[in-house]
């Protein structure tokens, strides 16, 4: 559980919005049937309404879509997120909005939801123990971002 | 109901101060540093209720109690009424992990529902997010704000106790504003149901959480999740 000023969803919004390309490379723009389209409304509802949770949130993310993204995009934005994340441990909420939004880049990225037990260093062991290479990568961005910023 | 006096074993009295949920300013505080030695103070302590208990002699009670008053402090209750509400700090100034303001909803709280009698001592306390810094599931109505607009309530905690319980989760992400709808409805069931001097959860143990709630869609107020579903989809 997180306080609305501690995160900062600016850059992943920037980052989804580009990723969302509004219907000119999809044929038919699904709307809330697709997981990045999903996730960019999390962001810009968390930026324009202040909050830090979206009650039934996790219910109504689109786990059918089956789309292929691409896998360094969804990494990166991955590794952006979890550089959000509070370690809340016991506190995790599902319905966080960080949570929300990791979670639909692990849809796209691993094909299902990985279990986040409200701290960074369990979940990158917890991706990597799913997919051996997307793991080692996010491990590597997600400490290059560390270091960096 | 009863004033929160206690003669120690050393024949003083502690006197308990009730402030707004613990806040005092540096003018009561100033104030304070001034007249516990007048009156003969030997000391105070912080306690865990947010209340500040103050160690005088008996003789200078009437002088302390007129102190206090000026300073726009007043002795606080005891015995089986409403309690002095445990607020935290949690509000759009203070506490970063706050999710909604409620420490002036706790001080509002107090105001109206303080020393209201009850079958027993009735604790509430309000925190801004699940930490809990105010230890809501200790209390018989712990109130948890889940976002700006919304909070959820436990009935039935018990913290002080040979047997300390957790409260149960009574409400779930309803209407900050209807707290007191809720609050009212919980007291006045209460007060109908219980036994002599019957601590809340003694209650709900024998009746069950179920009298004691109202249906959400009674509750005065919305809730923001409907607000996501139509930005979705807009
Ligand atoms: S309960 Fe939450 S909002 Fe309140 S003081 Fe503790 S951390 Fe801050």
């Amino acid at each position: 559980m997180i306080a609305e000023n501690e995160i900062n969803l600016q850059e992943i919004h920037e980052k989804l919005n580009n990723l969302c390309l509004d219907g000119e490379v999809c044929s038919n723009c699904e709307k809330n049937k697709c997981l990045i389209f999903f996730a960019k409304k999390v962001a810009s509802y968390v930026l324009t309404k202040k909050v830090t949770t979206i009650r039934q949130g996790m219910a109504m993310i689109p786990n059918h879509d089956l789309k292929t993204y691409s896998e360094d995009d969804m990494i990166e934005t991955l590794a952006m997120v979890l550089q959000q994340c509070k370690d809340c441990r016991d506190n995790h909420d599902d319905d966080c909005t960080i949570n929300l939004i990791r979670t639909c880049m692990e849809y796209a990225l691993f094909g299902d939801k990985l279990p986040y037990q409200g701290s960074v260093t369990l979940y990158l062991l917890e991706a990597q123990k799913s997919n051996g290479r997307v793991g080692d990568t996010l491990k590597a961005k997600y400490l290059n971002r560390k270091k960096t910023k | 109901m009863g004033k929160a006096i206690f003669k120690q074993r050393n024949g003083v009295l502690g006197v308990g101060i009730v402030t707004p949920c613990g806040f005092i300013t540096p003018e009561q505080l100033c104030g304070l540093g001034k007249l516990l030695p007048e009156v003969g103070a030997l000391g105070s302590k912080l306690t865990t209720r947010q209340t500040m208990v103050v160690l005088i002699p008996e003789e200078a009670f009437d002088r302390f109690v007129a102190g206090i008053r000026n300073l726009g402090l007043d002795v606080g209750v005891f015995g089986d009424v409403v309690r002095n509400v445990k607020g935290c700090p949690g509000n759009g100034e203070l506490c970063h992990r706050s999710l909604g303001n409620v420490f002036e909803l706790a001080v509002e709280i107090q105001q109206q529902y303080m020393n209201q009698p009850t079958p027993h001592d009735f604790k509430i306390s309000v925190a801004g997010c699940h930490r809990g810094c105010t230890d809501p599931h200790c209390a018989d109505f712990g109130v948890i704000a889940t976002g700006p607009k919304t909070v959820e309530v436990f009935l039935g905690g018990r913290g002080g106790s040979r047997r300390p319980q957790h409260g149960q989760k009574a409400y779930v992400n309803i209407p900050k504003e209807s707290i007191f709808v809720v609050l009212d409805h919980v007291l006045d069931t209460y007060r109908k149901l219980a036994e002599d001097h019957e601590r809340l959860c003694n209650t709900i143990g024998r009746v069950g959480l179920d009298p004691f709630i109202i249906q959400a869609e009674k509750l005065p107020g919305t809730v923001e999740e409907d607000e996501f579903a139509d930005f979705l989809n807009s």
